[in-house]
């Protein structure tokens, strides 16, 4: 009978501990091609669990590079990409009892505990924006960070481990991110248009099996690529390996969050309670929300103020009143944005989720006096933030051959 | 020395081109591939990527926004210039 032994005999051969595999949690934001060849990858290699993130639908052009995808499946409804991908992984997953997790949502919306008990980030998106908040999570947690991208025939695949604050990240090789997600099939169409190679698969296999072995040894706490870029040419063969140094004028994290004090304070429940209880510990907390707040902001055709009440990420376009008037040019409804709160903030009444902190947030709260700083985590976790599917384990010490069944979990 | 000029050589991100230049000593990496745009040795940068810059002799990134000469780039010097993608292939 073949064994699990058998099964990953040539990869154990490589250096590659099974064991080590098989607990490992691997967080991927962007499920498109680059998520697509590196989660099929890492399945394969028998990594217990991927979490993918992703908001995005699948167009039929994306399936001659994302072999997790299946045709069959697209019909005339549109899918997710991140429940696809999360499918599609499950199917080929070797891990013994593998587990996959995926949130159909913006990274913004997860918040830290997405991540916190993840041995390794990936970040296959298509936006520096996101690639610079990726890389202070990572940075802020001690989380490594494997980070990919390419366009025509070249890329590039860089690895940050994150081992101790003073080690480079990611924001040290690109200390200005302009703002705005990038669109890959905007870029495709306009490529089309200008006789450019847009992305294909060769380029997206090659760097991400470059990427997926980053993976891997991060996972075995090896970081032969760690600090570097690498780029590739999959048309020239031209390839190259750059070493990255610490900027000390970088923007980025450099710093640890302290550990975290469970608070047993749901995501649903008022900022002020949690100002309340933190309140025991600090003399004048203030809580430092995740990403800017927007309150409110001039209506686009009258100027008049509109409540928005919104995390920032969350506005798309500017807003309208729901009865505007004609145009009055001294309408003087300016934005307002705040970044932390009080328990005299009136917004103190609105959800820590409403405000950005969703459950099992890790929050940064100060004291104003002093500026000490005291981390809490909202109740709830991965669970709340995921949905779950899970294999059913196969007959002990056998390869998964048998028909797998499935279970799904959503929060 | 804080005054002093240095020449260097840029390599292109995908041929074998090089466009030899100098440096004041407060030239920073972005200025200076502003000025390579500008001389049409290399294009614009787009949104799919954007442009790094590393000394090849040590074979480490400069940070764009600090002097060349500062992050160590001395008289003779090549620097290779590469293109970071910003797509993952949707």
């Amino acid at each position: 009978m073949n064994t699990m032994d058998d099964l990953f005999s040539r990869e154990t051969l490589a250096g590659n501990n099974r064991d080590v595999l098989a607990r490992a949690v691997v967080v991927l934001v962007g499920c498109g091609a680059a998520g697509n060849n590196l989660a099929f990858n890492l399945v394969l290699s028998g990594v217990g669990q991927i979490r993918f993130v992703d908001d995005d639908w699948i167009e039929v052009s994306n399936l001659p590079r994302a072999p997790l995808f299946r045709a069959e499946r697209m019909g005339s409804r549109r899918r997710y990409k991140a429940r696809e991908i999360a499918l599609g992984a499950l199917a080929h997953a070797y891990a013994t009892e593998p587990t996959v997790r995926y949130a159909i949502t913006r990274i913004e919306a997860l918040g830290l505990a997405a991540f916190a008990d993840a041995h390794v980030i990936v970040s296959a998106v298509d936006s520096f924006e996101i690639r610079a908040l990726l890389s202070d999570m990572a940075s802020a947690l001690g989380i490594p960070l494997v980070e990919i991208g390419f366009a025509a025939p070249r890329g590039q695949v860089s690895v940050f481990p994150h081992r101790t604050p003073e080690e480079p990240d990611w924001r040290c090789l690109h200390p200005e991110v302009e703002p705005g997600r990038y669109s890959c099939d905007l870029y495709a169409r306009a490529a089309a248009a200008t006789g450019r190679i847009a992305a294909t698969q060769t380029v997206a296999s090659a760097l991400a099996s470059v990427a997926s072995e980053a993976v891997i040894r991060a996972l075995h706490g090896e970081f032969p690529l760690g600090n570097q870029v690498f780029h590739l040419d999959v048309r020239s063969g031209r390839s190259s390996v750059v070493r990255v140094s610490r900027d000390p004028d970088c923007p980025g994290v450099h710093a640890r969050l302290p550990p975290p004090v469970p608070v047993q304070v749901a995501a649903v429940e008022p900022l002020g309670r949690l100002l309340q209880i933190v309140g025991e510990v600090l003399s004048d907390p203030i809580v430092d929300l995740p990403a800017p707040f927007l309150v409110q902001a001039p209506c686009e055709r009258c100027g008049r103020p509109v409540r928005i009440e919104r995390p920032i990420w969350s506005v798309e376009g500017p807003p309208a009143c729901r009865r505007c008037p004609e145009r009055e040019d001294e309408g003087g409804g300016g934005r307002v944005i705040v970044n932390h709160l009080d328990a005299s903030d009136p917004l103190a009444r609105l959800s820590c989720r409403q405000l950005g902190l969703p459950a099992g947030s890790i929050v940064s709260c100060r004291d104003r006096a002093t500026d000490a700083l005291y981390t809490v985590r909202l109740a709830g976790g991965v669970d709340d933030l995921f949905v779950t599917r899970r294999r059913v384990p196969s007959p002990a010490a056998t390869p998964p051959d048998a028909p797998a069944l499935s279970s799904e979990v959503a929060p | 020395m804080a005054n002093s000029k240095i020449k260097v050589t840029f390599l292109h991100p995908r041929t074998s081109d090089t466009f030899p230049v100098e440096l004041g000593a407060g030239t920073t990496g972005q200025k200076a591939l502003d000025e390579l745009v500008k001389a049409n040795f290399i294009e614009a940068s787009n949104g799919a990527m954007t442009y790094a810059l590393h000394l090849q002799r040590t074979n480490t990134a400069l940070p764009l926004a600090a002097p060349l000469a500062a992050s160590g780039a001395e008289d003779g010097d090549k620097i290779g210039i590469t293109e970071t993608s910003k797509g993952a292939g949707a």
